[in-house]
């Protein structure tokens, strides 16, 4: 997994126009989170880098949504592990972006009707993987198992799925997003998810919803 | 909470936690396990040894909460010892409070010493006492007045006030040789004021760099002053 284009902290103030003291109270609100902030030694001793494309985007949205929204709220849509929200199987059959069939498969093998966003987040990334024949329907059961084992370690989501192959078989890993991942030269990335990513889009849709 | 029951302890005594109304200890006492309650009171020496919950601490003798701690006001004026993660609303310390794993209170007021083996992170933190915190203070308002020593692994936020105080003891410690600093690696915020501080980069807009400061790097978009007194290696307009 490469590690992708850092900004430092102070070319990210001058390109979007935010302040110290608002980046700071975002980082005390959970709007940015922890594993954003990469310390690295430089010539001027340490400086605070940050994966530009995730930074760049969650500013955006921040500077976008606080306006309409108090910074609670905008961390609520932003950050998951903030949403201590429970869903029925009636709120997620009114979600589109999500495979039915994944959902009887979810609900039949983890024995229950009640959800939580981690959760939901599984259940959005495997409608995707089918949705993308990534995998086929007659794998979900066994991929389920291999999740029921990752939900208790995940209390956030910095951590990225990578989809590999190799040979004809594909295999599953999680990571956390810091981590550096090698693998062999047989062996494929097919797809990847930022879980980080995901909840946001995940979230999207679910305020759209929450609308109707 | 209306049919739960007081808890006190005034000679020595041991007991188990659970739920409580108000929970006082006087003399020695310690209770094993969780707790959960409307007040916790130590004024003698008190030790919980698991997780507290309560509405409001106060800790006027020796008190040592062994798991995290989350209330919404927390009052220490004698010693207390907190040996996990301490989330609050309000933070009062008079006497000393230790905290193993980091500070997070919307509002934190001391005078008298703060120490912190992780971050601590406040909307207001005012000190006029002596703070020692591994990590970053992270606070929209930083307002200090400290004597003889204090330290942050970083500052930062919207306004840092740093000032030191007058005292007929840092004049005699002076005449040694010892002098009264402030440490930290980075202060970075909108307006930063310091005074007696040593740190190694200071970021911000406008920029008050006071007496007896000896500072490597400093980078600003605004106004820079420096006294006469300090000592700044670099400073860079950007």
């Amino acid at each position: 997994m490469e590690e992708g284009d850092l900004i430092t902290k102070k070319e990210l103030l001058k390109l979007t126009g935010i302040s110290y003291g608002q980046l700071y109270r975002w980082k005390r609100e959970n709007l940015i989170p922890e594993s954003w902030f990469i310390k690295r030694a430089s010539y001027t001793g340490q400086e605070t880098f940050f994966p530009r494309e995730k930074i760049l985007g969650r500013i955006a949205g921040i500077l976008e949504l606080k306006d309409k929204y108090s910074l609670e709220e905008v961390a609520d849509m932003l950050s998951p592990e903030l949403t201590n929200r429970i869903f029925n199987s009636g709120d997620l059959r009114d979600i589109r972006a999500f495979d039915s069939e994944v959902r009887e498969t979810f609900e039949k093998n983890l024995g229950k009707s009640y959800f939580n966003f981690i959760e939901l987040i599984f259940i959005f990334i495997v409608s995707k993987l089918i949705k993308e024949s990534v995998i086929s329907s007659l794998h979900i059961d066994e991929f389920i198992e291999s999740m029921k084992n990752w939900f208790p370690v995940l209390n956030s989501t910095s951590f990225m799925l990578i989809v590999f192959e190799k040979d004809t078989v594909r295999f599953f890993l999680l990571a956390r997003q810091d981590s550096r991942i090698f693998h062999d030269n047989g062996t494929r990335e097919i797809t990847s998810y930022d879980l980080d990513e995901v909840s946001k889009e995940l979230n999207l849709i679910l305020q759209d919803q929450l609308k109707k | 909470m209306d049919n739960l029951t007081d808890l006190k302890i005034s000679g020595m005594g041991k007991t188990a936690g659970g739920k409580f109304r108000d929970i006082k200890i006087s003399g020695n006492g310690e209770i094993e396990g969780d707790v959960q309650a409307n007040t916790l009171n130590i004024s003698g020496m008190g030790k919980v040894s698991g997780k507290t919950v309560a509405e409001k601490i106060s800790v006027s003798g020796m008190g040592t909460l062994s798991g995290d701690v989350k209330c919404s006001s927390i009052k220490g004026s004698g010693s207390l010892l907190i040996d996990g993660f301490l989330a609050a609303d309000i933070l009062h310390a008079s006497g000393s409070i230790s905290v193993r794993n980091g500070i997070k209170s919307r509002y934190i007021r001391s005078s008298g010493y703060i120490n912190s083996g992780d971050g601590v992170e406040a909307e207001e933190f005012r000190s006029r006492g002596e703070f020692n915190i591994s990590g970053l203070l992270n606070a929209n308002n930083v307002d200090v007045v400290f004597g003889w020593r204090s330290y942050a692994g970083e500052i930062g936020g919207e306004d840092i006030r740093i000032r030191h105080m007058k005292y007929m003891l840092s004049f005699i410690l002076s005449i040694f040789g010892k002098k009264d600093r402030l440490e930290t690696d980075l202060i970075e915020g909108n307006n930063i004021m310091i005074e007696y501080a040593c740190a190694k980069t200071i970021r911000g807009n406008n920029i008050m760099i006071g007496d007896n400061c000896l500072v490597d790097l400093v980078e600003y978009s605004g106004k820079l002053e420096i006294s006469p007194s300090a000592v700044v290696k670099n400073k860079v307009k950007v």
